[in-house]
């Protein structure tokens, strides 16, 4: 290449262009060309800088997490809406880069230094309140996060956070505003009501067939049935498998092999002594003595006397000299050291010199030997067999569940097929709606897959569902029964029972008004109660909160214009319940309470003030930069 | 330009050639990497002041958290003066004027929110700083001054908060008919979601134009 460039190199442009070239990578070095660059596809723009598909799965996939974690195990997939989810997590990314580079143009800047040290201080990277930088390139590595990626965005929160924090933060609540808002809140009225219940009303004529009739057709949909499906499924679980299964013995007996380690009885052995005792802290010549007598029925032993006899005559062990010293089997472990290393060095029909223990002096004879051996097999088989069975019900689950998937692929209209191949039952489900079922349709993720478009409406064969541990079901729709209405006969009475009460509601309301008019125009209101036998109730001095007026009349009472001077006024309510109610509004004052205990409401009020206001700042400041930013958002990327 | 016979007719044409332009060319390179210099030591200083202030700012924010009132004026009005130039000044009057009207200075709270309108480069902190300053001056019984205030916001971001302080100022003024349009106008724009609770109890007690039962 120098060479090249000698070569033809001959002028003053040439030159020119060489020193160009040169400049670029002296400022920004070779590196600039091989950062970036990767194809990766962008699910959104803001202002031109990119969100990449790889920034925002992360992101999702993390939220989607959180809420899953949220609803529990069994939710409702519909719960989940992932376009929902997507949607929430585009839009939170979006916000967080727009309101950051609105920062930056503002001239927000987040320093080396300062950025290192929010990191240093974030406790998920410390170990014993200290920065553990190995913890820290572990973390970000389980997040998918290169340091610079991880660096990146804490910045952008910096940022964002200054920029929020300042604008909420700053907010503030005048002297005047706070009196405003505790007369407002804590405002009280002189209220006096008087309800008609269409329980008062009852007793109504039955209506007629045309009006039953006529009633059902227009309030059709108060009688709509769901739609339902009922569905055929195949259903395959280990446990089921396991009863089927052929137990083959020789597989038995190699896995009673394989495992012999686990069913061994270890070696025991059979020794008979005399104990001449002597205590750990017997002195020299009683110990000497105990010595010299064992040594002495030794060399009796040895010159032919029966070992049984002398046991019986002599050993000093009350509980074996009876049987002529016998001890019995036993294991390792089980008798004090010395006498087990004696017993375990010997042949059969050896007998010992004596043998020291802390008891005294031993001479041990070793009568049997029961070699190491295995428990046998008829003793271990139930349990190998219920082994055998899960071992092989699991293997052949995954082999059947696998050829289950692909034949219910493969011939999707039918579950016919693949139930001769596997040999299993084609079940059928009773009729279930999307939001409720028995049985199988008690799963919520079995009722999504039967109403998912491609079960539902293509009428295929679902994909395997998963309803528990090694336990799966496919299943498609044998009968589907659109939206319908319940019969007229089926709901007579209950429309019966509404048109009389649409009636009384209508007789309530009629005399409501009627009450509210002649009280308008100037009469007593107790005696126009009395009239129509009902009660006149003079709640006094109430506030919003109040418990003793019924919550309908109350925020009626409170939505009413303040009356004039001299004169109550005057308004109806229709209950939701189907009364009615007149409601007297003959006063407004300011509360009592507010000016009572100052300190404290009047906190509550700064509260109440700071959020309002701090928040319409905040979400304004949003808005405003999201309206200015040029943001574009690439759904088929999402 | 031919090219040449021999290597040292070459040299001897660089040569001549250096002679007539060397200097030209020196010149040129010494300005060059001057120019460079200094654009890069700018640009490093200014960064460098943008990155004290932010880390100032933190502390203020830190302050502003613990209501350390006296910190947070000394620390704000310091950001506003030492940095004027950068973001950070705004955000910092803006902090300021609050610990100012919690004191009861409401000239000087003013005078920091005119600051900002003043001198912000963003319009959010413009329009957040005039939404403020309305406040105040209504505060001071000058509900005509608060109206124009409000009257300097722009764009609709900012629209169901102006409304309901324009209508806070009608009825400071006795027009309970102005202030009922403004209000129900606020309620017409805000966010869905948003708290209007306050605001329907200010519409309610003036007489809400809807029936008791919406």
């Amino acid at each position: 290449m120098m060479h090249f460039i000698r070569e033809h190199a001959k002028g003053f442009f040439a030159w020119l262009i060489v020193i160009l070239i040169i400049i670029p990578f002296a400022f920004w070095g070779i590196n600039s060309y091989f950062d970036g660059g990767s194809a990766d596809s962008v699910v959104a723009r803001v202002n031109d800088v990119e969100i990449t598909a790889r920034e925002f799965q992360r992101v999702y996939v993390r939220e989607r997490a959180r809420r899953q974690e949220m609803l529990g195990e069994n939710a409702d997939p519909a719960l989940l809406n992932d376009a929902l989810i997507k949607r929430d997590v585009i839009d939170r990314l979006v916000n967080s880069e727009s309101v950051a580079q609105a920062a930056i143009d503002a001239g927000l800047r987040i320093g080396d230094a300062q950025l290192a040290r929010e990191i240093i201080q974030n406790p998920q990277f410390q170990q014993d309140g200290r920065f553990d930088g190995e913890l820290y390139a572990r973390l970000l590595n389980s997040m998918g996060l290169t340091e610079k990626g991880f660096e990146a965005e804490v910045r952008q929160d910096m940022l964002v956070e200054q920029l929020v924090s300042g604008v909420t933060g700053s907010e503030f609540a005048t002297e005047r505003e706070l009196q405003e808002v505790a007369a407002l809140v804590d405002q009280e009225r002189d209220i006096a009501y008087l309800t008609l219940s269409p329980g008062d009303f009852s007793g109504e004529a039955v209506p007629t067939d045309e009006e039953i009739a006529a009633y059902y057709e227009e309030n059709k949909d108060l009688f709509s049935l769901p739609e339902q499906v009922s569905v055929e499924y195949l259903e395959l679980s280990a446990t089921d498998l396991m009863d089927g299964i052929e137990v083959d013995e020789d597989a038995l007996r190699r896995m009673y092999e394989e495992q012999e380690a686990n069913f061994v009885q270890a070696e025991e052995r059979r020794a008979s002594h005399i104990l001449i005792t002597a205590g750990p802290d017997a002195d020299e010549a009683a110990d000497q003595a105990a010595r010299d007598k064992a040594l002495q029925l030794l060399e009796r032993i040895r010159s032919g006397e029966s070992f049984e006899e002398i046991a019986k005559a002599e050993s000093q062990d009350p509980g074996s000299a009876a049987e002529g010293g016998d001890l019995g089997f036993f294991g390792r472990g089980m008798m004090v050291k010395p006498f087990e290393e004696a017993v375990y060095g010997m042949s059969i029909g050896d007998i010992s010199e004596p043998v020291r223990t802390r008891f005294g002096y031993h001479i041990i004879k070793l009568t049997d030997i029961k070699a190491q051996q295995g428990r046998p097999f008829e003793e271990v088989r139930p349990t190998l067999e219920q082994e055998y069975r899960e071992l092989v019900a699991e293997d052949r689950f995954y082999d059947i569940a696998e050829q289950l998937s692909d034949l219910t692929y493969e011939i999707p209209d039918t579950l016919e097929v693949a139930a001769q191949e596997l040999e299993l039952e084609i079940k059928t489900s009773p009729l279930f709606s999307r939001h409720a079922g028995e049985g199988i349709a008690s799963n919520p993720k079995v009722r999504a897959m039967a109403f998912s478009p491609d079960v539902l409406e293509a009428g295929n064969n679902s994909e395997p569902v998963t309803i528990g541990t090694n336990h799966v079901v496919v299943l498609r729709i044998k009968d589907r029964r659109s939206t319908s209405h319940k019969p007229l006969e089926d709901v007579r009475d209950e429309i019966i029972a509404s048109l009389q009460r649409e009636a009384s509601a209508e007789k309530a309301r009629a005399l409501g008004e009627e009450i509210r008019e002649r009280m308008t125009a100037g009469e007593d209101p107790a005696s126009l109660a009395e009239e129509y036998q009902l009660e006149w109730r003079e709640a006094g001095f109430v506030r919003r909160d109040d418990s003793g007026v019924p919550g309908e009349v109350l925020r009626a009472a409170f939505r009413m214009m303040p009356p004039g001077q001299d004169q109550a006024r005057i308004e109806g309510v229709e209950l939701v319940s189907g009364g009615y109610a007149v409601v007297a509004l003959k006063a407004v004052r300011g509360s009592a309470v507010a000016e009572g205990n100052g300190e404290e409401s009047g906190e509550r009020f700064k509260n109440l003030v700071l959020r309002k206001y701090g928040a319409q700042a905040g979400n304004g400041v949003l808005e405003s930069i999201r309206k200015r930013s040029k943001i574009e958002i690439i759904q088929e990327n999402l | 330009m031919s090219a040449y016979e021999t290597d040292d007719q070459q040299v001897e044409a660089i040569k001549k050639w250096w002679r007539e332009n060397g200097k030209a060319l020196i010149f040129g390179a010494v300005l060059a990497v001057a120019g460079v210099g200094v654009g890069s030591y700018w640009f490093q200083y200014q960064s460098g002041r943008a990155e004290s202030a932010s880390v100032e700012y933190g502390q203020l924010l830190s302050e502003l958290g613990q209501d350390n009132r006296e910190a947070v004026l000394k620390r704000g009005e310091f950001l506003v003066n030492t940095y004027p130039k950068t973001g950070y000044a705004a955000l910092a009057a803006l902090i300021v004027a609050k610990a100012r009207v919690e004191a009861g200075e409401m000239a000087a709270a003013r005078a920091q929110l005119q600051w900002v309108i003043d001198n912000a480069d963003q319009p959010e902190l413009k329009n957040v700083a005039r939404l403020r300053l309305a406040r105040i001056q209504l505060a001071e019984g000058n509900a005509q001054q608060a109206l124009a205030t409000l009257s300097g916001i722009e764009g609709n971001a900012f629209a169901a908060a102006a409304e309901e302080i324009r209508g806070d100022a009608y009825m400071a003024q006795g027009d309970t008919g102005a202030a009922r349009t403004a209000y129900q106008k606020a309620l017409d724009v805000s966010e869905p979601g948003s708290d209007t609770r306050l605001l329907r109890m200010k519409l309610d007690n003036i007489g809400s134009p809807l029936k008791a039962d919406a």
